[in-house]
């Protein structure tokens, strides 16, 4: 299975990549590409949305904990959304699932965004 | 059938005919998602590992799997001629370390161990053995 994802810039410096199919070994560099592509834009919050996520292996998890170790440098913050329940599980069983950093619905989101962009325009 | 064997060469494109064996297999079980999903995780961790660290060449290495299901729980045994190396030895990375700091790595197997149960490992002529179970949910 392949994996596809779309990113979009919400706001300035907060991305969001949605994640379609498989986050495995064969997959995972080439969302650590874009991960990084992401970081070398100083972001201040990457956003995770697994929604149509199916899978992921360690190789995933990795890639995800090195964009948070990498947003960490820059002050920036990791997001994740729409976990599917064996994807959550996966973080969780390393303890890498804070509940400050899921969001559980569409409309905390919005109120994180808000909050952002009222940060921004001040 | 409730038995599937699978060759595998050292090769990371390997992992996608691994995963299509493993649905097939779970699809004539009637398994449920998320023994679906542990059971693929847990032998894409598996056989990666022995890929990359298994010291073989597609010329040299040979991975043989086989699952077996029988009275709801699945048997697998996997069986390589790399390098000896007992998973089971592997020490589970510190989870108490705030996960920005961990070193990241060790991270395969410590999910192998978790996703399956009753897990043995042998060497014996020149091959890795681990044999597990996983209980049908």
């Amino acid at each position: 299975m392949s994996l596809t994802f779309e990113t979009r810039e919400e706001l300035t410096g907060i991305f969001i990549i949605k994640l379609n199919g498989s986050l495995d070994t064969n997959t995972a560099g080439s969302l650590e590409t874009e991960t990084n592509r992401l970081l070398g834009t100083t972001p201040t919050t990457i956003i995770f949305d697994f929604e149509n996520l199916d899978y992921i292996s360690s190789a995933g998890v990795r890639v995800v904990l090195k964009t948070k170790k990498g947003l960490k440098e820059v002050s920036g913050n990791l997001m994740m959304m729409n976990l599917q329940p064996q994807i959550k599980k996966v973080f969780e069983i390393i303890n890498a699932l804070p509940s400050q950093q899921v969001f559980s619905s569409i409309s905390e989101l919005d109120r994180y965004l808000d909050k952002m962009q009222r940060k921004i325009t001040g | 059938m409730n038995r599937i064997e699978l060759d595998i060469t050292i090769d990371h494109a390997e992992i996608e005919r691994l995963k299509q064996a493993i649905t097939t297999f779970a699809d004539r079980m009637g398994l449920k998602s998320d023994t679906r999903f542990e059971l693929t995780m847990a032998l894409e961790e598996a056989v990666v590992n022995i890929i990359e660290h298994g010291e073989l060449t597609p010329a040299t290495g040979h991975i043989h799997l086989v699952l077996h299901c029988r009275k709801r729980i699945i048997h697998i045994e996997l069986r390589d001629n790399g390098r000896r190396f007992d998973p089971l030895q592997e020490r589970s990375p510190d989870f108490e370390i705030p996960f920005d700091e961990r070193k990241v790595g060790g991270l395969g197997i410590f999910y192998l161990r978790q996703m399956m149960d009753n897990l043995a490992y042998r060497y014996a002529d020149g091959e890795n053995i681990l044999t597990m179970q996983k209980r049908i949910s």
